[in-house]
């Protein structure tokens, strides 16, 4: 790639060991890589597997209970790890850092412009005097619009991409040689991080600089990294072009990793290694319904949810806009779901996909009488649950038929409550208190069918991994068998390799038990592996709706195109065999 | 059908884990045995003075401290030791039925407020705040002038006073805890709200609502020595340690110090106790901490 001269950053055998109750653990074992001048080198692993440590060891950003055991870094043939000092020297000039939560890594009181120019003045890149206009040209470097009006705003008053921009820029403020950016998209929209990534793209090609970009998005590193290191458990496994190692990777991790994630093409299956695959592929029962011309499981006509305006009318808040001289306030409130329509037939499969702030959630809440709607029907199997307001729902019999399997494993489960009670708790509401062996019976079996070991059902939620947290939240939508699932988000917590065992769960456990579900989820790949029609929504409103091929194939409306279009897709000839 | 060749695992949280926890906390063992041990005295204490606390002695009047008097005796010669064991029972059963009445209402009312917000909500945020904006001793003092000298009107005093702080902690939890997750997973679960209430909100507001209570009883202590410190509630010639200090103080000028100083240091000792339980049993309570 680039030809001679020195690397830019070197990393020999490091090994970095955290001090926690009862011993050491240690995180990074032996790594070595190196950097050239300018170039994007990709880190790619699952969660625990050391990447973020590995880079936060090398400028002295440890936690305190960390200490690294060995290893050599040499940063522009200076050692950086022999003193607290080279590291601190090194720190925001040569080497900046972005973080994953850009608006936690601001500073909330202060103006960006403030912040930038601080950062700036820190790494002496400019004097006061000349500080704000230098400011200004980063802002507009990195694409900020509007850059004079936005200088003086604060990190709340921005969009989160808007932030990681700021972030950049700041970054960018001492000149560095080489930034370190840490899942620097993880939490904005695809088209927000499509952005945001051919920004950092096109500054390490025009300033040469070099980047380490850490990710778990190996389809993120498929596009913008020449070079990818591949670690689990702390250690490297592989290092080499990233053509190669998608294409022709020998590692076994490195081809399940690769494996797991969801592309153009591949079958739900095969997301798994071939060795795991047998459970899953297990014919439907008989008791799958063909999709029939009967009534509708569900019928959802022009809903709408309209949020109310603040209800700040206090008396004090009444004084106080007349002292401002402030008219009386507007009763505005704003549309979050507005006039949608869709219908699910028994045992079938709709996905309902939009970004952040696009009303999906706020629509599945509705369908799961968590929420009421301001406008519109809802119909289950001939009822109307619309009319009953959410409040009481609770009480209904058809609370039973409809369940949710929430976005966040562990915060969705109650920290009180053992695996077991947790999956019990809405067996006694739906049916009372049963005899102890059937009821015992009963939450075995929906642990079982959500592929839970039965024998961690003691235990609590925090003592469960991320995949395992994710099965029980499953088996308790299972354990009183409802026939629509609603799942928002389901594996958006979860690492690609579990994401895969349990879309693949999800999928069985459809086939076999013919039940409906309504998967809510950003990410377009997923929704496609598991879907047969797609509601594309944006700004409360359906944007697309069609079957699942014609969307991907010929997307009629340009913001689904531009959807399709900021998924980092891996490589069509990305290794299909996973032997 | 009888082929459940499984059990139910019990919780994983057993009693050697408790132990676990407490070895890596010394002090709050420390507090967790002391304060039993503070209960039992309490309860024990009319069999177990050495004399009769309220039995005078004019022979042996002002004595010090020796085998014989533990503390000393006081002007008209009773023994301190067994003033200060027997008014244990009195001061603890005052704390502990106030601090049960401002808990338990307290709770009741500001998770009741946080859970169904609008005007009810603002209504006992605004009383809080106006009662918080007295000082609580003088209001307590106030209470008891008006309620007449009796064990009753302190206990109520220390409970009225202790109730805002129960209120706002209460409210705070309950509406940090409405937003959670799986508060939302309980109503799809079929749970009502009060089963909310009751199995999901107050059982995970329990840990920090038990360093409150084990706060609060050291302050109820405290508040209802202070009281009769001052001459309100209990009136002498009852064995009670804000009494007995106040009495003494009178003659630690005269080098009689015995008679103040040990009803001060069971005072600060129960304080203390109360004060360091806390911390303990939230290590214990909240199952997170658990590995």
């Amino acid at each position: 790639m680039i030809a001679g001269g020195p690397p830019l950053l070197e990393v020999e055998d490091l090994a970095v060991s955290f001090e926690v109750h009862g011993g050491r653990v240690q995180a990074v074992n032996g790594v070595s890589l190196s950097i050239m001048p300018g170039e994007t080198l990709g880190i790619v692993g699952e969660s625990g597997s050391g990447k973020s440590v590995m880079a936060y060891s090398l400028v002295d950003l440890l936690a305190r209970n960390g200490r690294i055991d060995r290893g050599k870094a040499r940063f522009e043939g200076r050692d950086l790890l022999t003193s607290r000092h080279a590291a601190a020297e090194v720190r925001g000039r040569g080497i900046a850092f972005i973080f994953q939560n850009p608006r936690a890594a601001l500073n909330p009181i202060r103006s960006i412009g403030e912040q930038l120019r601080d950062a700036l003045q820190t790494a002496g890149r400019a004097r006061r005097n000349e500080s704000a206009g230098r400011a200004l040209e980063l802002l507009e470097q990195v694409r900020i619009e509007r850059a004079k009006d936005r200088f003086n705003a604060f990190p709340h008053e921005l969009s989160g991409g808007m932030c990681q921009r700021v972030l950049i820029a700041m970054a960018l403020a001492a000149r560095p040689k080489l930034l370190i950016a840490d899942e620097p998209t993880t939490g904005l929209d695809v088209t927000t991080q499509k952005v945001i990534m051919d920004l950092l793209y096109e500054l390490g090609a025009r300033e040469g600089l070099a980047t380490l970009l850490i990710t778990h998005d190996v389809g993120l590193v498929a596009r913008y990294c020449g070079r990818v290191a591949v670690m689990c458990r702390g250690e490297l496994v592989e290092t080499g072009l990233t053509r190669d190692v998608l294409e022709r990777s020998r590692n076994p991790y490195t081809q399940r990793l690769v494996a797991a994630t969801p592309k153009v093409g591949r079958k739900l299956v095969e997301l798994l290694p071939p060795a795991e695959r047998a459970p899953y592929m297990a014919e439907a029962s008989a008791r799958e319904q063909a999709p029939s011309a009967e009534t509708p499981l569900l019928e959802v006509r022009n809903i709408g949810k309209m949020f109310g305006p603040e209800r700040s009318a206090g008396p004090f808040s009444t004084l106080a806009r007349w002292f401002r001289g402030a008219a009386p306030e507007q009763a505005a409130g704003h549309h979050a779901v507005r006039d949608v329509s869709l219908t699910l037939n028994r045992g079938a499969r709709l996905g309902i996909v939009g970004e952040s702030g696009s009303g999906k959630t706020t629509m599945s809440r509705m369908i799961s009488r968590l929420l009421d709607q301001t406008e519109g029907s809802i119909t289950f199997d001939g009822c109307d649950i619309g009319g009953i307001p959410s409040a009481s729902f609770a009480g209904s019999a058809l609370r039973r038929r409809i369940q949710v399997v929430f976005q966040d494993p562990l915060g969705s489960l109650n920290p009180r409550f053992t695996a077991y009670e947790a999956i019990r708790n809405p067996l006694r509401r739906s049916e009372g208190r049963l005899q102890h062996e059937i009821e015992q019976r009963r939450v075995v079996d929906a642990a079982r069918q959500a592929g839970f070991d039965p024998k961690l059902l003691g235990r609590f939620p925090h003592q469960l991994s991320g995949g395992q947290q994710a099965r029980v939240g499953i088996a308790r939508a299972l354990v009183v068998k409802p026939d629509l699932l609603i799942l928002d988000e389901p594996t958006s917590a979860l690492d690609v390799s579990v994401q895969a065992v349990v879309l693949n769960q999800l999928a069985l456990l459809r086939r076999q038990l013919g039940l409906a579900y309504i998967l809510v989820s950003h990410d377009l790949n997923v929704i496609r592996l598991m879907c047969d029609r797609v509601i594309v929504m944006r700004s409360g409103q359906v944007v697309e709706c069609n079957d699942v091929e014609a969307i991907f194939d010929k997307p009629s409306h340009p913001y689904t195109k531009e959807l399709i279009d900021a998924i980092p897709e891996l490589p069509a000839s990305t290794l299909e065999n996973t032997q | 059908m009888t082929d459940i060749e499984w059990t139910v695992p019990g919780r994983s949280a057993s009693i050697g884990q408790t132990w676990r926890i407490l070895a890596r906390n010394p002090v709050s063992v420390a507090a967790l045995c002391l304060v039993p041990a503070l209960a039992a005295v309490a309860i024990a204490a009319p069999w177990i003075t050495p004399f009769d606390p309220n039995a005078t002695d004019l022979d042996h009047v002002l004595q010090g401290p020796s085998s014989l008097h533990w503390f000393g005796t006081d002007p008209v010669g009773r023994d301190v030791f067994s003033r200060v064991l027997i008014a244990t029972r009195l001061d603890l059963s005052i704390a502990v039925s106030a601090v049960l009445l401002s808990s338990l209402v307290g709770t009741a009312i500001g998770g009741a407020a946080a859970l169904y917000g609008g005007a009810a909500d603002r209504l006992v945020g605004r009383l809080t705040d106006v009662l918080m904006t007295f000082p609580l001793f003088v209001v307590a003092m106030a209470l008891v002038a008006a309620l007449g000298n009796s064990v009753q009107s302190i206990v109520l005093a220390s409970a009225v006073v202790n109730l805002p702080f129960f209120v706002r902690l209460a409210r705070s939890e309950v509406s940090v805890l409405r937003a959670q997750q799986y508060v939302e997973a309980a109503r799809a679960g079929g749970n009502t709200e009060l089963q909310i209430l009751f199995g999901f909100m107050i059982p995970n507001a329990l840990p920090t609502l038990t360093v409150q209570v084990s706060t609060a009883l050291g302050w109820a202590v405290l508040n209802a020595a202070s009281l009769s410190f001052i001459g309100l509630g209990i009136r002498p010639p009852t064995a009670e340690w804000g009494i007995m200090v106040a009495e003494g103080a009178a003659n630690i000028l005269s080098g009689f110090w015995w008679l103040a100083i040990f009803p001060a240091a069971a005072l600060t000792f129960t304080v203390l106790c109360f004060n360091l339980l806390g911390d303990g049993l939230r290590d214990v309570i909240d199952v997170r901490t658990r590995r």
